[in-house]
């Protein structure tokens, strides 16, 4: 590229009409990587950066076109241009350069982005982040870019406005695509073969040949309009409606100023309008017809119906922005009220019509269209409507509104969606929220037909923006406000705990059953080699905790050898017996120790079933005296008991997970644990659950029964819901310790702490050195 | 005369008007469709209060309670700890071979019981029951308790931990299996005392409650009748046994009334879920269809509780028509419900249990207990009469009427005289490859799968 001076310096001045957009590309994709990069949940997902390094590219190459062509005719500089000592074809060739170097610097900022997310998020990598996987993915974006600056160019050429030429890209850009599904239809139809990728090669093709075209095109197209014309191709500054398009109308309209708004909105923007509606017509009759026609039509009509509604919401106030057409109408003293209502209707119209359309369409293309679907496709559309409206509002370039308020527009449903689903906020505050772009607008139509935009102006549009983004999260706030704290200083002892038996800390490792499928294994066949094995997995591995299973066969076991030794009372048997019941005080121990809250309930529910053992008459003998003594004093040792709880809980609180607390499934649907509000109750009762945990390790009889019920309604807390709050209580089951069953089964941490079973272990232990201290000499 | 001008200028002020209406038409519109929405939810909140009014002002709980406060008046706690007890160590005592014994493990059981042929499993099958003798004896000794036995359920909607309800299965194979073993070695006082023990295992874990409880008491029952047809393939009863076998199964099974008091409990139990843990079920309805919209709240506006409230009632009066024809009503129910669902996927479809299959399931208990009071009378008939009845309208003579020995949908049941034995039959709906050509009368044909009693 050997240029000129002067033709530098024009390229210069090209490349800094499309600065403000690559800035606003650049600062966008910036901030929607990092929001993709924060979203919890989507981190297995490292495709999702893709959509925004392939994305922004594409959005410069729609808007380069009219922005280097379509906005110099609507400001008149082109004019200015022309009337320069410039050969035509240089303008012509310098423009082509510019686009193609801010698409270069768009291409490079975008992919610059992209390692920048690499470098920081280290579970992605670039060739995740470029779908690397799909080899065609990066020249066939290369070829389609290059297509869309190309055709951008000349339509824009040809056309008279931005806004206009924008609107016709769409159509244009989809053309080869259309022409390859249209051919790989008709291979289809007359069953003639494809090679493998077939249709991707088509696709290829004729992009590639209408790259060409739209080179040859644009190029030509240029240099025909700058060159010495005839008196039709001045049209732009000869034309009276373009240059005073509002007075033109309202000269010609009737006199009642509501219909002469609504006729002059229509005369405005007639085109616009019409072609819009036709669109929708279109794509509403294809999605009817998605059956006869190639796959991608169905595609295009969606797309293209949805990039509709966005314009023709943007339509609402962007077209009386262009020019200061809203300021001619403010001296005049057009009431705003008037303004607002009327720029509304026929863009409304169309959409609701096209809704109506495309509900029929879809529901015949044979989609899952059902009531709830439509009610909430219908107050989508409706958001996405207005949404576009308030960015039309605030905007001041067509181009830029163009191509972003779909971003805006899409935005502003996901996050309404977003806060109904995962804050969850109620829908009557989804729908206040919903309705406040259209407050914004009513409510900045004065501001904006003065042309205002002092700091004042932006000020009002950020804090209403705001009242946007914090409606739906009121109620969460509020939630979360009033949402019950567990005690500072429980809090601060549970850290000192915690820290105190750091070093005791370890992971336990439960003991389960060996469940190895290999065919050598030799199957347990017997009680006796189950208890073997049971004791043999304990003295492999001294951090073992028993698991429930081995559990319950180990108290399983002793209660048929005890009903068996009321039968036959052998030596033998009871030797059995005494070595179960050895193996059992071991997995007490084990599940005593153990820094989980879950196994020092199960070690209660032993030492309960032990003393109830203990406590039976002719215990004595079949225990013997020094196992029966032995079991007595595990059971009645308070202090150990004591510390091995205090410990459990403060390690449980440390360890705890979003559901889990030592051991404990705080919830027994997992499936409820996926919303915002529902993981904060989920921590908070954890931090609650501990601290009153804590109190009752040392609360008094008084204090004990409020404490139970209120650990057990933090149990059967619905995430997501303030316990207090609950509309119907459902009475709990009586907490049995009878109940062999019930026994084992643990659903309430500290169920059984402070139990008359301690009282009457103390009591035992408290005979046993009595009858030990008589015994003596 | 108006000039050209003028009348230009009248045209284009009609055609403006005409723009400003037509614009105008959709948008009005759009607004009557949301108040009629708004105004729909509003009265449907107000039905459903109204409907919910009477057991408020009644001081009747709701919910969860009403579901607790149910257990307690129709279960007694007197065998409570008794069956706590045989359920932990029926469950629990038991050692990886144990896996691999008929009913209680994976392996398949002979099709009939013969005590002249070898049987396999005879020995493992011995020594796990003699391993276990201990709690045999432990079931027997609470079989006299009062029925049905309450047991600690905490009840949370339809979250409800029914560990101990699903338990009871164990209770009723290993009790079957001890029947088999004692069928095989023609011991008829332990096979019976087995019968007894499934018998008490079905009723105390009878508790009327929800369809998963139903579904459980179901599937215990027809171990029950399954033992007892079984048990017809060895000729070991004498007249009083079956006598009394016949005693116990002489009451026709209450379809109607289960199915009003289930489907009830049903609904207490789900306005419980709706009330407490709306919130909790919205992921849920995601996962089961709803799709980004089941996430979103309009599954769970008045109007689509009000309609699962109805959809109950309405299933509770498919059984003001008697038992004969419930399951086709069910079905048709079904049928319909599904259709609308097509169209609207709601609440209803989430929550609403599958009352086609429960109504089936009934259906084939009822029909379950018919077929074995018929094969008992047949045997009873042999034993008094030293022969088989020529066909089975002769039961008459015994006190049966021919409902006894017609199914519902099946109508009459099949029967043949073998040379050693005689077989009462009927079509096996779920296992069978092909079609009966005239499902309303049961006849012998290739490639259909039959229920077959065998009586010697």
């Amino acid at each position: 590229m050997n240029l000129s001076p002067a033709m530098r310096r024009l390229l210069w001045k090209e490349f800094q009409q499309l600065t403000p957009l690559l800035g606003v590309l650049l600062v966008m994709g910036l901030t929607l990587h990092l929001l993709l990069l924060f979203i919890p949940g989507w981190a297995g997902l490292p495709e999702r950066f893709a959509v925004v390094v392939y994305g922004l590219p594409s959005l410069f190459a729609v808007g380069a076109g009219a922005l280097l062509i379509g906005q110099e005719k609507e400001l008149g500089t082109l004019c200015w241009l022309q009337s320069l000592p410039i050969d035509p074809r240089d303008i012509v060739r310098v423009k082509l350069y510019a686009a193609l170097l801010g698409l270069a610097v768009a291409w490079s900022g975008s992919l610059l982005l992209g390692l920048l997310v690499a470098a920081i998020d280290p579970s992605t990598t670039w060739h995740q982040l470029s779908v690397g996987q799909q080899r065609w993915m990066l020249p066939a974006h290369a070829l389609f870019l290059l297509f869309m600056v190309f055709t951008g160019i000349a339509v824009s050429w040809h056309m008279r406005s931005a806004t206009f030429s924008l609107l016709t890209l769409v159509p244009v850009s989809l053309l080869p695509f259309l022409a390859a599904n249209l051919i790989a239809w008709m291979a289809e139809v007359t069953d003639t073969w494809l090679p493998p990728n077939g249709e991707n090669w088509l696709s290829g093709g004729c992009l590639l040949l209408a790259t060409l075209v739209a080179l040859r095109v644009g190029w030509k197209t240029g240099q025909r309009a700058l060159s010495p014309r005839s008196a039709d191709a001045q049209w732009w500054i000869r034309d009276t409606r373009l240059a005073r398009p509002t007075h033109s109308a309202m000269r010609k309209s009737p006199a009642a100023p509501a219909v002469a708004l609504v006729w002059q909105f229509a005369r405005q923007h007639r085109k616009l309008l019409i072609g819009m509606t036709c669109i929708l017509i279109v794509s509403g009759f294809t999605l009817g017809c998605a059956e006869l026609v190639p796959r991608g039509f169905v595609a295009t009509a969606i797309f293209a119906t949805v990039l509709s509604w966005s314009w023709l919401g943007l339509l609402v106030f962007q077209g009386d922005t262009a020019e200061d057409r809203c300021l001619f109408l403010a001296t005049r003293g057009v009431s705003p009220w008037q303004v607002w209502s009327t720029r509304q209707l026929i863009p409304c119209s169309i959409v609701t019509g096209s809704l109506v359309l495309f509900y029929f369409g879809l529901r015949q293309a044979d989609l899952p269209i059902n009531t709830n679907v439509s009610t909430l496709g219908t107050l989508a559309v409706l958001v996405f409507f207005l949404a576009s409206q308030w960015f039309g509002q605030c905007v001041r370039s067509a181009i830029v509104g163009a191509i972003l308020a779909p971003l805006v527009g899409f935005g502003a449903v996901a996050y309404l969606a977003s806060a109904s689903s995962e804050l969850p906020a109620p829908t009557w505050m989804i729908l206040i929220a919903g309705s406040i772009p259209l407050l914004a607008t009513r409510l900045m139509t004065r501001r904006w037909m003065d042309n205002q935009r002092s700091w004042r102006y932006w000020f009002l549009h950020s804090g209403l923006l705001m009242l946007f983004l914090l409606t739906p999260t009121i109620p969460f706030l509020l939630f979360v406000a009033n949402y019950p704290r567990a005690p500072k200083p429980l809090m601060i002892q549970l850290e000192e705990i915690a820290y105190d038996n750091a070093d005791s800390e370890r992971k336990a490792l439960v003991l389960t059953r060996n469940r190895s499928q290999s065919k050598d294994r030799q199957l347990v066949a017997s009680r006796s080699e189950r208890l073997a094995a049971i004791r043999e997995r304990l003295r492999s591995n001294q951090n073992a905790v028993p698991d429930l299973w081995s559990l319950k066969f180990v108290i399983a076991d002793l209660e048929v050898r005890r009903l068996e030794h009321s039968v036959d009372a052998s030596a033998e048997t009871t030797s059995e017996y005494r070595d179960s019941l050895r193996l059992l005080l071991t997995l007490r121990d084990r599940l005593r120790n153990s820094h989980r809250l879950l196994d020092q309930d199960r070690a209660d529910a032993v030492d309960v079933w032990l003393l109830a053992v203990a406590q039976t008459d002719d215990a004595v003998n079949h225990l013997g005296p020094q196992l029966r003594g032995k079991l007595i004093r595990k059971v009645a040792d308070r202090d150990h008991r004591y510390r091995m709880r205090q410990r459990a809980i403060a390690l449980s609180w440390r360890s705890a997970e979003d559901n889990n607390l030592g051991g404990y499934v705080l919830t027994t649907n997992p499936l409820a644990a996926s919303t915002v509000q529902s993981r904060f109750t989920q921590l908070r009762n954890n931090d609650l659950l501990c601290a009153l945990l804590l109190k009752k390790l040392t609360a008094t009889p008084a204090d004990r029964t409020h404490l139970n019920q209120r650990i057990r309604e933090l149990m059967e807390a619905v995430p997501g819901s303030i316990p207090a709050r609950k509309i119907i209580s459902a009475p709990s089951a009586d907490p049995s310790t009878l109940l062999l069953d019930e026994l084992l089964h643990q659903s309430v941490p500290g169920r059984r702490w402070h139990g008359d079973w301690e009282q009457a272990a103390d009591d035992l232990a408290s005979s046993l050195s009595h009858s030990a201290n008589l015994s003596q000499p | 005369m108006p000039n050209q001008t003028d009348r230009r200028s009248a045209s284009r002020y009609q055609l403006s008007y005409g723009l400003l209406l037509v614009s105008l038409v959709p948008c009005a519109i759009l607004l009557a469709m949301g108040l009629a929405a708004g105004r729909r939810e509003w009265v449907a909140s107000g039905q459903l209060q109204a409907k919910l009014k009477p057991l408020r002002a009644a001081g009747l709980p709701l919910g969860n309670a009403a579901l607790n406060q149910r257990f307690r008046d129709v279960a007694s706690t007197e065998g409570t700890a008794a069956w706590s007890r045989i359920s932990m160590l029926c469950n629990s005592f038991r050692w990886q071979t144990v896996d691999l014994l008929p009913i209680v493990g994976a392996q398949d059981l002979p099709a009939k019981i013969d005590p002249d042929a070898p049987w396999e499993e005879d020995e493992p099958v011995g020594k796990y029951l003699a391993a276990i003798k201990p709690i045999l004896d432990l079931i027997h000794a609470a079989v006299d308790d009062p029925k049905p036995v309450w047991q600690p359920i905490e009840f949370r909607g339809i979250q409800t931990d029914l560990t101990p309800l699903q338990n009871a299965r164990v209770i009723s194979r290993i009790l079957r299996l001890e029947a088999e073993h004692a069928l095989f070695h023609r011991q008829a006082d332990r096979a019976l005392r087995a019968i007894d023990g499934l018998q008490a295992n079905a009723a105390a874990y009878d508790w009327r409650l929800f369809l998963v409880g139903e579904l459980v008491h179901l599937a215990l029952y027809q171990m029950y009748l399954d033992t007892i047809g079984r048990s017809l393939s060895v000729d070991i009863w004498n007249q009083d046994q079956i006598n009394s076998l016949m005693a116990r199964l002489q009451a026709p099974y209450p379809v109607t009334q289960r199915w009003r008091e289930c489907l009830a409990t049903e609904q207490l139990m789900v306005i419980a879920t709706l009330e407490n843990n709306a919130a909790a079920i919205r992921p849920l309805a995601h996962l089961m269809g709803g799709g980004v919209a089941g996430r979103l709240p309009l599954w769970f506006t008045p109007q689509a509780r009000l309609d699962l409230y109805n959809a109950y009632d309405e299933l509770q009066s498919l059984a003001n028509g008697g038992a004969e024809q419930l399951s086709r009503r069910a079905r048709n129910w079904d049928r319909t419900f599904t259709q609308k669902a097509a169209d609207d996927l709601s609440l209803q479809g989430l929550f609403l249990p599958a009352t086609q299959q429960f109504s089936a399931a009934l259906d084939r208990a009822s029909g379950k207990r018919k077929m074995t009071h018929t094969a008992l009378a047949i045997k009873y008939f042999n034993v008094k009469h030293e022969r088989w009845p020529e066909k089975l309208d002769e039961l008459v003579q015994i006190g049966l009427t021919q409902t006894d020995w017609t199914l519902r949908e099946q109508g009459p049941l099949g029967y043949e005289i073998n040379e050693t034995d005689a077989e009462i039959f009927c079509y096996s709906a779920y296992q069978s490859e092909q079609q009966p050509s005239n499902p309303a009368v049961i006849q012998r044909e290739p490639g259909v799968a039959y229920d077959t009693i065998s009586i010697r």
